[in-house]
């Protein structure tokens, strides 16, 4: 026991709350502490009037005028009832006795003290305290129904406080009933709320402050802690369920589409939403060029590497994006691209369960084959005739094999025709004929459909005063452009918190998702450039609806020959690879995070968490003897004079597995210690473990019997003497097998003065295996500070109505990058088996580079949140200004040291930008409203230093080359200056003379041939969404813009790229054939002594304007109103319709859609309009 | 009192996380290594794909290739037609020039096992001093075909003033380049071939792998070269001591039409007469040889019959080729990659060699003797005639012609011009037909020399660029 007197201190009665401060400091070493209350005067008749007041309090009453000192513990004094007591010249005695009643203390008189202590109660009155103590518990609510988290939830009169959680969730157990409990926050009126009578859950709404109409007030998360808006000095984005859910695509990415500032998304693929690797967004475009370019992406508080498919948008609760270093600092080496943190969904500390359904329908057009521009069958034909009468066609023949490559019909018949094998008659009539086909049409018909997609999702939430439980299951799939190709997946998951006591908390979150892929469609595949590919005049089906034979490999009549010797069929038949396609891709994944917090103080707490997440994805593919995988591969190894087959007959089965297993755990203690009026403190400390491990195991067997799961040997040491010439059959095994490992400690506070000042800062280190083995290269020390200042809190603001909102951030700070690829030392890699001598052998990956450092990003950030007019306007500016140190590269260096490229710190460069975030509730009544919201990014950088910069065309000419100076992406080209009279390609040199595009003795280092056209990437970008109201209707459109950049129209290739090619860009219909064209087109002339145009494809006249708006969604809702119904299932039921890609204005004016150029190499069309069908329904 | 306790555990847990961090980071990286152990950088040297590749493109510089067929032309790589008319170039700018760029690769990683190799503390030294010696034969084979082809033949009167190529011996990409004498290159390349005599054991297990024989062959390739015909006899001799079978032609030959018959020949690596392999890097690229040197082959001889075929009017033999060309030329089905050729020092090189220098040094009776027995695995019985020479002047001829019928195509002839414009007897005007233009290359122009490569120059402010 430790005696704690007071009697020199103790004068002002107004000190008390400042030595009760000091007491609860001190708590750390003193359990309790007695305090001793003395008197000066003698007197025993005692006057009072005192209403709600603590206990002490009315102690210090009595002892001022009675003389009496009070010996009582602070744990008494804390689970003591305020007093209300009126009493004039009222005996000691008496007095004592009526304060005592309705307290659970008793007193005794001793040598002057009154000594206080806990009544020790009967049975039966403890049975009434029982009866009287009652669990409070109950949810914080702005006006605008949003969930209050950090708000202060106290219990009148006492000391007794909790803060709402992330839910805006509070508890009290066993409390008096006739308690009241005092909600507080910051801009808010605090309200009183008696709990007696009332049934819980409670539901209290704070009003604002200011005005009636407040502002959606929500919490930042950094997957450390939830920093309360207010308080936040960094730049963040958040994105809440409710704006998730007004999209319906089954994927994240398109979810995120337009939400927030500062990130950019590229939607690729809309009718492949589940499949893997399409992640592509940047948050406030890219500060490195090698490296990890992706944002991290955090999952209930753990980064994730699992692939973004694997979450269900419908499960996410909110959505935080991370953009500055004080916001993202936190999370050390791996935040340069910023943070993207993501809170699933929890369920309610409610007895009551609620049920949400959800389940859409997306009909989408058909695949637009026509957008990219080729020749038709009769240009083909007339171009392949001019190729073969040039000696382009046939060119060389590939000399590495024993067969040339097969001529076309086109060129063959224009052969037959140049050595007058045919008249000119049968070539026309031939030729007439081919003209009539266009290869797009079947191909539309037999190899193309319609995408279509649908996803149902179920949720069941709820729990007790104690728990809360969330459990979701949601099913999607989808029919993609291409036949044959058709995913689906399934996400289970599961979430829950407990308070095991008052002060233990668990929760714990998991997921499972099952993925499923069939790959069997032939896609844009036989619709690209290349020899084993379709010509525009050939058909897939014959008249009789049966799939034709291609010869691909040599000439049919070769292949009849061989067919004839006894190989396998050697030819092509595009429905038949469809039908006998069999690949499928599966994955498991599933999540687990765990963790424990205990509140060891009111003013610290003590998490642990832990997670693992594992995937396991298995690819099978499985070519039969019918496919012509099978079929090719058996006769390439089968010997020219024995027909020896050295892989058996039989299907050839593709096996590969990949395993993901990442682990985290962390230690965190928080703190947030209550300094009354010197301000709050919110502090945590931590330190965390990491591992990932990703393996791969590959395998192919060959004479594979599906139906007996049998399989045949092969010999993989011996030669084969094949078409192909000397050969082994590949060994197919490959293992796979990567670990990383992290420790890292971190620390974060933020303090806030008089609610107006708050200053934040943040501290992390990170070690790893990664970048080698030697320490000054693993670990980088990265920090960040910021502060803010809420400006309208000021006195002076006072008068300015008009302003509901000024805050004004800055912040400064440094993030890292990671690239796994990088060492500075020489690493090598055992590649496979040397030919030769059959022995293993080894290959330099890395040449040894000691003068490699991390990259590391240094961001300043300034940025304000205002709100004008009751909350009418509200908007956040952020400006930024970025460096970028020892940014890595892949640099070309000179040959002559031994490679030609190697990965270096190749520049530094700074980045700046500003996000506008702007909301405006332009109108708002009863029956209508209309809501505005804009995004809008600005954001360019410049390199600053290019370690690596070569003064060659060449190098500008690459927009990937950092050239110093400059923005990175930069575009540079040559300039046109016509075709002259033999219709070649001009362009102009440095000193502005024409000369020829092609001419090899052209000067490299002639940089002033080349002039600056503007940027590859978008320095605008945002999306604008309006939300209007009617009644139960509720109409949502989404615009999203890119403007301000460029790019390059895609036209022919080079002369000498075009024989064999199958398919050709529709300019070439345009070229010079005759003296005089050149006057009238821009296209050269197909030229064999100029075949080398590159300089004019790269040049001025096929730069475009990049920029576009896009009528991204609009979508029409209908709250059904279920209050109104007979059958009363519902409590809502909202059903909607909605139009996705509907229409695109572009700048240029060739019908590019700059996302989808419509290279001809490119597999990937631009989506087609599409409708989703949707209904919501919560029981 | 528990909760300060507690407080000093959560402490005490972060002191301990932050010095276990180091430990719990430790790892050794699986797959992608640092090279360390002995065993590592002979996994190096093993790889094919740098060691056992030579250069390819030389042929098309020289009189045993024309290029008679207008439609050929018009579809000819680009590069090789530019080594064909000698051009000012042969890569475009922007281009790579693959056979610099090979033979840097090959020195560099050979300098990596070198070095890397003297920094191991442990083991057999021996065994290091052998694998050190593997690497400087690679160097020394790359060296030589570099001074060859991007500088002027070595002379000894001018050697130490004319450039050679850059030389490196560090795998350091921040030293600065600059072109070593030529006299400096050859230095480096023989002290190297004696490093590999001194440490190499006599025969190789697998034919990629270095050895004392074929350190001898480089070094009798080298002083050939270098006009040292007393120092190539003497190195020839010590190589055919260790290795002298000769490879015959004739069981392989089924009869007079068939060019399919170079099929069934045997791989470089099972041919005993292959020394050490290094085979072209442009496996396959046709090779329409000159009617000069067909003239030369006659009709009888073997060789003529498994390495070419025509190509007429109307096809291929087989009918597989639509093309129209009429074309004479190099046929190489089966060398270690479909179509390469192995252009590595093989036994009759080394006869060739010895012969010649006996010729030189008035020995031409016992050089023909050698040729003789050459010509005995390349022709058929009833085909073969021995050579007669009257004196040693005659002999030296018809050596060097047997030395042009044996090693065409395989890398030699572009060499063998240099050193023989060199000597005004040999010395020769090459003439090379190009549709309707005869392009001639008179003994000792500049164009002899390759072009250093653009990107180099470009790159360097110390490398000069071989006049041209």
């Amino acid at each position: 026991m430790y005696s704690f007197y007071t009697k020199k201190l103790w004068t002002p009665p107004c000190a008390i709350a400042k030595l009760l401060l000091i007491m609860r400091l001190t708590t750390i070493i003193l359990i309790t502490a007695i305090l001793q209350v003395t008197a000066s005067s003698k007197a025993q008749k005692i006057t009072l009037s005192e209403k709600n007041a603590p206990l002490v309090k009315i102690f210090d009453r009595i002892s001022a005028q009675s003389g009496l000192d009070f010996l009582v513990s602070t744990s008494i004094l804390n689970s003591s009832k305020p007093v209300t007591l009126s009493v004039k010249n009222m005996e000691l005695s008496d007095v004592l006795e009526r304060l005592f009643a309705g307290q659970q203390l008793t007193y005794k008189i001793e040598n002057k003290s009154v000594v206080v202590s806990k009544k020790t109660p009967s049975i039966l009155d403890e049975l009434i305290a029982r009866f009287q103590k009652i669990d409070v518990y109950g949810k914080v609510y702005d006006e605008d129904g949003n969930v209050l988290p950090g708000a202060t939830v106290k219990i009148k009169g006492g000391t007794n406080f909790v803060v709402t959680a992330s839910d805006g969730v509070f508890t009290f157990s066993e409390v008096d009933e006739n308690v009241v409990l005092v909600v507080s926050y910051i801009g808010y009126k605090a309200q009183e709320v008696s709990v007696k009578g009332k049934k819980m859950p409670l539901k209290v709404v704070l009003l604002s402050a200011r005005s009636e109409l407040e502002e959606v007030n929500i919490s930042y998360s950094t997957g450390y802690q939830a920093i309360p808006k207010e308080r936040a000095t960094g730049s963040y984005g958040i994105i809440a369920a409710e704006e998730l859910g007004k999209k319906t695509a089954p994927g994240l990415l398109e979810r995120l589409e337009g939400t927030t500032s500062g990130l950019l998304i590229n939607v690729g693929t809309p009718d492949r939403s589940l499949t893997t690797n399409r992640d592509n967004f940047t948050i406030r475009g890219t500060s490195t060029i090698n490296s990890e370019k992706k944002p991290l992406i955090v999952l209930d508080g753990f980064p994730t590497e699992l692939d973004l498919v694997n979450i269900n948008p419908d499960n996410v609760e909110s959505i935080t994006v991370l953009k500055d270093a004080a916001a993202a600092s936190i999370w050390g080496v791996r935040a340069a691209n910023g943070v993207i943190v993501i809170v699933s969904k929890k369920g309610n500390f409610s007895n009551r369960a609620v049920v949400n359904y959800s389940s859409n329908f997306t009909l989408t057009g058909r695949p637009r084959l026509d957008y990219r521009k080729v020749l038709n069958a009769s240009q083909y034909l007339d171009f392949e005739k001019e190729m073969v009468n040039k000696g382009l066609l046939p060119g060389q023949k590939a000399a590495t094999s024993l067969y040339p490559q097969p001529l076309t019909p086109g060129a063959l018949l224009a052969m037959q025709l140049k050595r007058g094998i045919i008249t000119q008659q049968q070539y026309d009539a031939e030729t007439q004929r081919l003209s009539q086909f266009n290869v797009n049409d079947q191909y539309q018909q037999y190899l193309l459909q319609s995408p279509f997609a649908q996803q149902h999702n179920v949720s069941v939430s709820g729990g007790s005063s104690i728990t809360r439980n969330y459990l979701t299951a949601s099913y999607s799939d989808e029919r993609t452009n291409s036949k044959g190709d058709y995913n689906n997946r399934l996400v289970v998951s599961f979430s829950n918190e407990t308070k095991i006591t008052s002060k233990l908390t668990f929760s714990a979150e998991t997921f499972v998702t099952l993925l499923k892929q069939k790959n069997n469609g032939i896609g844009l595949r036989g619709n690209q450039p290349g020899t084993n590919n379709l010509l525009p005049y050939e058909q897939l089906v014959d008249v009789n609806g049966k799939g034709m034979d291609f010869s691909y490999k040599t000439n049919a009549r070769t292949l009849d020959s061989l067919q004839a010797k006894g190989y396998l069929p050697w030819k092509y038949n595009y429905l038949d690879e469809l039908a006998n396609a069999d690949n499928t891709n599966r994955s498991v994944a599933y999540r687990l995070t765990g963790g424990l917090n205990y509140k060891t103080m009111s003013w610290m707490s003590v998490d642990v968490k832990y997670m693992m997440e594992r995937s396991f994805t298995k690819t099978r593919n499985l070519y039969t003897q019918d496919t012509y995988t099978a079929r090719d591969m058996i006769n390439r190894f089968t010997t020219t004079d024995t027909h020896v087959r050295g892989i058996p007959l039989g299907g050839i089965l593709n096996l590969n597995d990949a395993e993901q297993n990442n682990y985290n755990i962390r230690g965190q203690l928080n703190f947030s210690p209550d300094l009354k009026s010197a301000g709050r403190l919110d502090a945590i400390i931590g330190a965390e473990l990491r591992q990932t491990l990703t393996s791969g195991y590959g395998n192919q067997i060959y004479g594979y019997d599906d139906r007996l799961l049998s399989s045949t040997s092969v010999n993989f040491s011996q030669i084969y003497k094949t078409a192909d010439g000397n050969v082994r059959i590949p060994y197919p095994q490959s293992i796979s097998n990567r670990k990383d490992k992290y420790a890292s400690v971190f620390g974060n506070f933020t303090y806030t003065y008089q609610n107006r000042y708050s200053i934040s800062g943040s501290f992390r280190k990170d070690d790893s295996n990664l970048f080698g083995a030697a320490k000054e290269f693993r670990t980088v020390p990265l920090w960040s500070l910021g502060g803010m200042w809420r400006a309208n809190e000021e006195d002076f603001m006072i008068g300015a109505k008009w302003l509901s909102k000024l805050n004004f951030r800055a912040t400064i700070g440094y993030n890292g990058n990671l690239n796994k690829e990088t060492s500075p030392y020489l690493i090598m890699q055992q590649s496979g088996i040397n030919p030769i001598n059959t022995d293993p052998y080894a290959s330099i990956t890395n040449p040894a580079n000691p003068q490699l450092r991390w990259e590391r990003v240094r961001t300043f950030n300034v940025g304000t949140d205002f709100s004008l007019f009751n909350f009418v306007v509200n908007g956040t500016v952020d400006a930024y200004w970025r460096k970028s140190l020892d940014l890595l590269g892949r640099v070309e260096i000179d040959p002559t040291y031994g490679f030609t490229s190697l990965r270096a710190n190749q520049l530094e460069m700074t980045g700046r930008g500003v996000d506008v975030a702007l909301n405006v509730k332009a109108f708002n009544s009863r029956q209508f409203s209309w809501t505005p919201s804009l995004s809008i990014s600005f954001n360019k950088n410049k390199v600053t230093k290019a370690y690596f910069q070569q003064e060659t065309t060449s190098y500008y000419t690459n927009a990937n080359n950092p050239i110093q100076g400059q923005q990175l992406g930069s575009l540079y080209t040559y300039r046109f200056a016509g075709l002259n009279q033999n219709g070649n390609a001009m362009i102009y040199n440095g000193k502005g003379e024409k000369i020829l595009a092609d001419q090899n003795t052209f000067d490299e280092k002639d940089v002033a041939a080349l002039k600056y056209q503007g940027n590859t990437t978008p320095p605008y970008f945002g999306g604008l969404a309006n939300t209007f109201k009617y009644r139960s209707f509720e109409l949502y459109t989404l615009l999203t813009f890119k403007a301000g950049h460029k790019f390059m129209r895609p036209t022919t290739r080079q002369v000498f790229e075009l024989p064999y090619l199958r398919i050709a860009h529709a300019d070439l219909a345009n070229r010079w054939r005759v003296p005089g064209d050149e006057l009238r087109t821009n296209i050269p002339a197909i030229d064999p002594l100029h075949t080398g145009t590159f300089r004019y494809i790269s040049s001025d006249y096929f730069v475009e304007n990049a920029s576009y708006v896009r009528f991204r969604d609009i979508s029409l809702a209908y709250n059904v109103p279920v209050s109104k119904m007979k059958w009363n299932a519902f409590q809502t039921l909202n059903i909607s319709v909605t139009g996705r890609n509907l229409a695109i204005w572009t700048a240029n004016k060739h019908g590019i859609d700059p996302d989808y150029l419509g290279a001809l190499s490119s597999d990937v069309l631009p989506p087609s309009k599409s409708f989703i069908f949707s209904v919501k329904a919560t029981f | 009192m528990y909760n300060s306790r507690y407080c000093y555990l959560l402490l005490l847990l972060f002191i301990l996380s932050g010095t276990s961090c180091r430990k719990y980071v430790e790892l050794e990286p699986q797959g992608s290594v640092i090279p360390k152990t002995l065993e590592d950088f002979k996994l190096l040297l093993n790889n094919n794909a740098v060691f056992n590749l030579s250069h390819g493109t030389t042929e098309f510089a020289t009189d045993d290739i024309a290029m008679q067929n207008d439609n050929l032309i018009d579809g000819f790589e680009e590069s090789s037609l530019a080594i064909y008319k000698w051009a000012e170039l042969f890569y475009q700018p922007n281009e790579d020039d693959p056979e610099w760029n090979l033979f840097y690769k090959q020195i560099y990683t050979a300098n990596v096992v070198i070095k890397g190799v003297s920094e191991i503390k442990s083991g057999d030294e021996a065994q290091k001093q052998q694998v050190i010696a593997a690497a400087k034969v690679h160097r020394a084979y790359a060296y030589f075909t570099l001074v060859n082809m991007y500088a002027r033949q070595y002379a000894v009167a001018d050697a130490k003033t004319n450039l050679g190529v850059p030389l490196l011996t560090d795998p350091d990409y921040t030293q600065t380049l600059k072109r070593a004498t030529i006299n400096e290159v050859y230095s480096l390349v023989l002290s190297d071939l004696e490093a590999g005599v001194a440490a190499l054991p006599p025969l190789p297990a697998a034919k990629n792998y270095t050895s004392k024989a074929a350190a001898y062959a480089l070094l009798a390739r080298t002083y050939l070269q270098m006009g040292d015909y007393a120092s190539a006899l003497a190195n020839a001799n010590l190589c055919l001591g260790l290795q002298s079978a000769v490879f015959d032609l004739n069981p392989y030959y089924t009869g007079p039409a068939s060019w399919m018959d170079g099929f069934s020949l045997p791989l470089s690596q099972n041919n005993a007469e292959v020394i050490f392999i290094k085979s072209s890097f442009n496996g396959g690229e046709i090779l329409p040889l000159s009617p000069e040197l067909l003239n030369l082959l006659g009709t009888k001889d073997l060789r003529k019959h498994f390495f070419t075929y025509v190509a007429p009017p109307s096809g291929d033999p087989n009918g597989l080729f639509d093309d129209p060309g009429t074309y004479h030329a190099y046929w190489a089905p089966f060398e270690t990659q479909a179509g390469s050729v192995q252009v590595g020092p093989t036994v009759p090189e080394m006869m060739l060699i010895k012969a010649e220098c006996l010729a030189r040094t008035l020995h031409g009776q016992d050089g023909l003797t050698i040729v003789n027995q050459l010509r005995k695995f390349r022709f058929r019985p009833v085909d073969y005639v021995a050579l007669t020479a009257a004196n040693d002047n005659d002999a030296l001829l018809l050596i060097l012609e047997e030395r042009r019928r044996e090693l065409f195509a395989k890398g030699f002839r572009l060499f063998d011009l240099k050193r023989l414009n060199a000597d005004p007897k040999f010395a020769k005007t090459i003439i090379h037909p190009l549709k309707t233009q005869q392009l001639t290359l008179t003994p000792g122009s500049n164009r002899y020399v390759y072009p250093i490569p653009t990107k180099v120059i470009n790159n360097n402010k110390g490398i000069e660029q071989n006049p041209r």
